[in-house]
């Protein structure tokens, strides 16, 4: 009956056995399939506060407020205010649409 | 940048674990793809509390586990007869090559976490902590598959003992 083989000679196999060759390019088809990504600051920003999927469209609605409000201020002439008009509110209306507009300048008119 | 960085450093060891794994080339490219995929999408919500290659060499063997169980037939099919070349060769004074040959076939037919846990440690060089991290079990736990797994090469290879 052969010996059984020892720790010893079990460590030197596994020392010795080669290691499975890595396919050529395997690294470059594998970036080949990773989705094309944000890079630089945008990236890690969106990244840290998941702002891709939460607040991008949340953020774009500020936005168009805030250039409506900035319209309004640059635009609306003073003598359509009228007397006791509201610069603020009617800006801020301007950015919500004509109608609102209208009812919001009628409302601070009365 | 970074992400081909992280992909040309960690590609070698994802796919010979795979590759330890599987036993085909084409499943193991398609899990080492895979796992740097599912990486990519999960780094965002990645919390650095243990080492990214820890991480993803968790996420490679899950996905091994995953077509592991989906192959279980196919692999049970093929192995009692890649396994018998074990015990029939070692009378003969063996080759460099047909003993390497001889190992991957018995360390193939080792049970899956026993053959996790010798690739990674004894292959691959992790820690037995680190093992156990990406094995998701205590060092114990990994011990003890260590400890199986080394006793059942060391039966299956007796055979080879002449040989070297």
């Amino acid at each position: 009956m052969k010996p059984e083989m020892t720790d010893q000679d079990l460590d030197h196999l596994l020392a010795e056995l080669t290691q499975p060759d890595v396919p050529d390019g395997l690294s470059a088809r594998i970036m080949a399939q990773l989705p094309a990504r944000k890079t630089g600051w945008r990236a890690i920003v969106f990244d840290l506060f998941g702002l891709d999927q939460v607040a991008i469209p949340a953020a774009g609605a500020l936005a168009s407020l805030a250039l409506g409000v900035f319209a309004g201020y640059a635009l609306v002439p003073t003598d359509i205010m009228g007397e006791g008009g509201d610069e603020a509110d009617i800006a801020l209306a301007l950015a919500f649409g004509t109608d609102t507009w209208l009812d919001l300048a009628e409302e601070t008119s009365r | 940048m970074a992400m081909h960085a992280l992909v040309s450093e960690h590609t070698p060891a994802i796919y010979r674990l795979a590759f330890r794994m599987l036993a085909n080339v084409q499943d193991a490219e398609d899990v080492t793809q895979d796992a740097f995929l599912r990486a990519w999408r999960m780094i965002p919500n990645w919390k650095p509390e243990a080492k990214f290659a820890t991480w993803l060499h968790r996420v490679a063997l899950n996905l091994c586990y995953d077509r592991l169980r989906k192959s279980r037939e196919h692999l049970l099919a093929h192995l009692p007869e890649q396994a018998d070349m074990a015990h029939k060769q070692p009378d003969a004074t063996l080759q460099r090559r047909q003993i390497g040959q001889a190992m991957d076939i018995a360390i193939m037919a080792l049970p899956d976490r026993q053959r996790a846990a010798l690739t990674l440690t004894a292959l691959q060089g992790h820690s037995n902590k680190d093992a156990a991290m990406i094995m998701n079990v205590s060092v114990q736990a990994l011990e003890s598959l260590l400890a199986r797994a080394r006793r059942q090469l060391k039966k299956d290879l007796t055979p080879l003992r002449e040989s070297l």
